[in-house]
């Protein structure tokens, strides 16, 4: 069944055409196949597809002079246009089409059409804007700052292209998202030769006489005037964007221009190529891909991996519905009233920061919100939501109760002071795996869960550890993993200071990041070194302020120096969110030994940063590796050891691994977490 | 290959073999972003300041160095930032004496008063 009734106003839409700007509409169309009720509205004529709806500007029929509900109450137009729309029959009559429709959400592209303009004033919170973006001479007209924030949403095709229209226009409370444009798969050529794109009408970046032997395909910017009426303004810039992805899809490098700011920023986030700034550097660039062909074939095959990991069409289809649901769903999250329960709020805690994206949610949705928290609070951000005072502080919806282990709030599950009550399980280690019985209770009181109406996990072996061991039924329990910002964590070069700091040049780097807890096993790690070369490092990242975690730290060094490895055995201490960022950048490999692991975030952190993990197969940490890495028998120090070894050894098994990871992340995203944490609300609410 | 060959790292190498730095235009940017502050919201900061007389702090000191960066940027950037008029250009321009100026009287009353604190 189909979920929403689209329409969709793209103004100058025919595929026939082919061009550049017409495959990136139908790619952008095809990410509401299969979900949606797509209707196209366009000016182009001769149509013979169903479910478009033409309405040719060249056509005979006589103007109808039909005053159309927008261009009643407002209007961003200025003369010359209102005229162009006034001669074109087509426009007035696709118009008032559009505004007798049912459609749920109008979705309009590309947005230097007069058509447009009138038709997102006929349900401005319905219309849902994709910006093409191209220059900012257009982002400059007040007519823009003024409409965009009047939008019901925006959907933008890179996240360069939503920083231009963050600079210009207060989108801030306008919904948005970044998709990108869905990419088939690779059609590599043997040899596929760079691509250059460059602003051809300047001195600075002149075609060269290709005396070079690149034979490199050259793109040039088309003229003004591929619209197809001449309105004040036109689409001056290029519709690069789709040909830049084309050429990654083959496998090419690209050399790009540093004037083409959207392509510019493409290529610096996916690494598949090389940026320009004047035909000197053109020229060096070209020389260097000449000189050392493996620099561009890496290039190419980084671009590649990009469009396979970053564009694939399931995922971005998904994150595109996620987005158009989550719009229909905001009314009922705007009048929710809920409270957060959690043990502590603390900085550096995954517990405490899934609770503080959970909290970033709601408030920009709008929902109204406490949290209420054990002791132990750290951070500064969402204070203005704590409560305090004596417990219960009134009606509301739904009570979530995070369940890191037990805390005497928790106990509220069983309380009624709310209509619906969640049990956010996080995993708790099993005491067997403790030296002492601190962490009985909370394993005991795990049977909290069956008490609550609803049950959250993050991972499949949690589902099934409730399922199996505390008798919590199946259809009560809804799953979303965790999020990631992958803003933040991505891929870059390995961080020279912190390569100094620890004398990483030229080593192989093993990083394990975590609480150096006894079930994390980093003993494993430490004797599996000993059978690793005498290149390999390995880093060990996390607090040792803690008695017990002294402890194993000291239990680690010790069997370092007993196997002579204590060389490459360092220990960094609790660190700062960025310089967590720079290790992983150092990484070859993330490591984890760990025998009970309910998720593991540090192992999604390092998918998303491109380093692949070697992790025992025990609790999640398979389920969560996936293809991103390979798994070891638990406490099997030398099989580990192997593992590590085929991913150093192998390029192509690291290569691959590390393209699982990064495609693997996007579904931790902070987006993802949205449309799970929104629809696992509304089925909360509504069943 | 296990490291990525990273685009801007080496887009930047051969800019500066080239004589001409390939993203500076986006760090002056990105660091004024870092600050908190948009181009524009920048712009406008140090207009009401200039207007109301200069601020006894020098809370946008930081932010000289950058303008003069987003100046040149958008000077040399003629293609597609042509849509800064020369009225424009001027009024940063005299914004950025006027601070320069301001800056200057600052360090020399400071100046002034340390030696009168210390007349060793």
């Amino acid at each position: 069944m189909k979920d929403l009734s689209i329409g969709f106003v793209a103004p100058d839409f025919d595929p026939r055409s082919g061009g550049p700007k017409q495959r990136a509409l139908s790619a952008f169309l095809s990410l509401l196949e299969g979900w949606a009720e797509v209707t196209i509205y366009t000016t182009a004529s001769g149509f013979r597809w169903p479910k478009v709806r033409s309405f040719p500007v060249e056509s005979s029929i006589a103007e109808t002079g039909a005053s159309t509900k927008a261009q009643s109450s407002r209007s961003y137009l200025s003369e010359e246009e209102r005229l162009w729309l006034k001669r074109s029959p087509g426009s007035p009559r696709l118009l008032e089409q559009l505004s007798k429709a049912t459609h749920r959400f109008i979705l309009l592209c590309p947005w230097q059409s007069p058509i447009v303009f009138e038709a997102s004033l006929i349900r401005p919170q319905d219309s849902i804007l994709i910006p093409d973006l191209r220059d900012e001479r257009f982002l400059e007209t007040s007519r823009l700052r003024d409409w965009l924030p009047q939008l019901g949403g925006l959907l933008f095709t890179s996240r360069a292209e939503l920083r231009l229209a963050q600079r210009h226009c207060s989108i801030e409370r306008v919904p948005l998202r970044v998709l990108g444009l869905p990419m088939g798969r690779s059609r590599g050529g043997s040899a596929p030769r760079p691509h250059i794109f460059s602003l051809e009408d300047t001195s600075a970046s002149k075609p060269r006489d290709s005396t070079s032997d690149a034979a490199a395909t050259r793109k040039t910017v088309p003229g003004e005037g591929d619209f197809p009426h001449s309105c004040s303004w036109s689409t001056k810039g290029s519709p690069f964007q789709i040909e830049l992805l084309e050429c990654w899809e083959e496998g090419a490098p690209a050399l790009v221009d540093t004037r083409l700011e959207l392509e510019r920023e493409l290529t610096f986030e996916s690494d598949g190529g090389i940026v320009f700034a004047n035909p000197a550097g053109l020229e060096r660039a070209q020389r260097l891909i000449d000189e050392q062909p493996e620099v561009g074939r890496t290039l190419g095959r980084q671009g590649q991996a990009y469009v396979r990991t970053r564009l694939d069409s399931s995922t971005l289809r998904k994150r595109c519905r996620g987005f158009l649901l989550g719009l229909q769903r905001k009314k009922m999250v705007e009048s929710l009233k809920l409270i957060l329960y959690s043990p502590a709020f603390l900085k550096h805690d995954a517990v405490s920061n899934y609770l503080a994206d959970k909290c970033s949610l709601l408030n920009s949705w709008n929902s109204t919100f406490g949290i209420r928290i054990q002791d132990h609070i750290e951070r500064k951000d969402f204070s203005r939501h704590l409560l305090d005072g004596p417990e219960g502080s009134g009606e509301c919806d739904l009570a979530i109760f995070d369940y890191p282990g037990y805390y005497p709030l928790i106990e509220g599950v069983r309380g009624r002071t709310s209509r619906l009550t969640a049990f956010d399980f996080h995993g708790v280690t099993p005491s067997s795996l403790w030296p002492d019985d601190s962490l009985r209770k909370s394993e005991v009181e795990i049977r909290l869960a069956r008490e609550a109406d609803w049950v959250l996990v993050h991972s499949r072996f949690l589902e099934q550890e409730l399922i199996d061991g505390y008798g919590v039924s199946a259809d009560r329990i809804i799953r979303f993993p965790y999020a990631v910002d992958l803003e933040a964590f991505r891929p870059s070069s390995r961080d020279e200071t912190l390569s100094e700091l620890y004398g990483l040049e030229g080593r192989s780097v093993l990083l394990y990041v975590g609480r150096m807890a006894p079930n994390k096993r980093i003993d494993v790690l430490v004797r599996g070194m000993a059978h690793l070369p005498e290149d390999c490092l390995l880093l060990l990242v996390g607090n040792l302020n803690f008695p017990l975690y002294a402890r194993e730290a000291e239990n680690a060094k010790r069997i370092a120096e007993e196997l002579e490895v204590s060389d490459r055995v360092a220990f960094t201490g609790s660190v700062s969110d960025e310089e967590l960022r720079r290790l992983y950048s150092c990484a070859d490999v993330m490591v984890s030994a760990s025998l009970h692991e309910g998720f593991g975030i540090p192992l999604i952190e390092s998918m998303a940063c491109g380093v692949p993990i070697v992790g025992s197969s025990s609790a999640a940490i398979p389920e969560v590796i996936d293809q991103a890495g390979r798994c070891f028998v638990p406490k099997d120090s030398e099989d580990f050891a192997r593992q590590v070894g085929v991913l150093l050894e192998d390029d192509s098994a690291y290569f691959r691994c590390q393209q699982a990871g990064l495609a693997q992340a996007q579904q931790y995203s902070l987006e993802a977490l949205h449309d799970n944490f929104l629809s696992a609300l509304a089925r909360m609410l509504e069943e | 290959m296990r490291q990525r060959i990273d685009s801007r790292r080496l887009s930047a190498q051969i800019a500066a073999a080239s004589g001409k730095s390939a993203d500076l235009d986006e760090g002056a940017l990105k660091t004024l972003k870092d600050l908190g502050h948009s181009l524009d919201e920048t712009l406008e900061a140090l207009e009401r300041e200039s207007e109301a007389g200069l601020p006894a702090d020098t809370r946008f000191a930081p932010l000289k160095a950058i303008l003069l960066r987003v100046l040149l940027v958008y000077t040399r950037r003629q293609d597609a930032f042509n849509r800064l008029s020369l009225e424009a250009l001027r009024k940063i321009q005299r914004r950025q004496r006027l601070l320069e100026e301001h800056l200057t009287r600052q360090q020399r009353a400071l100046l002034d008063l340390k030696s009168r604190l210390d007349p060793h």
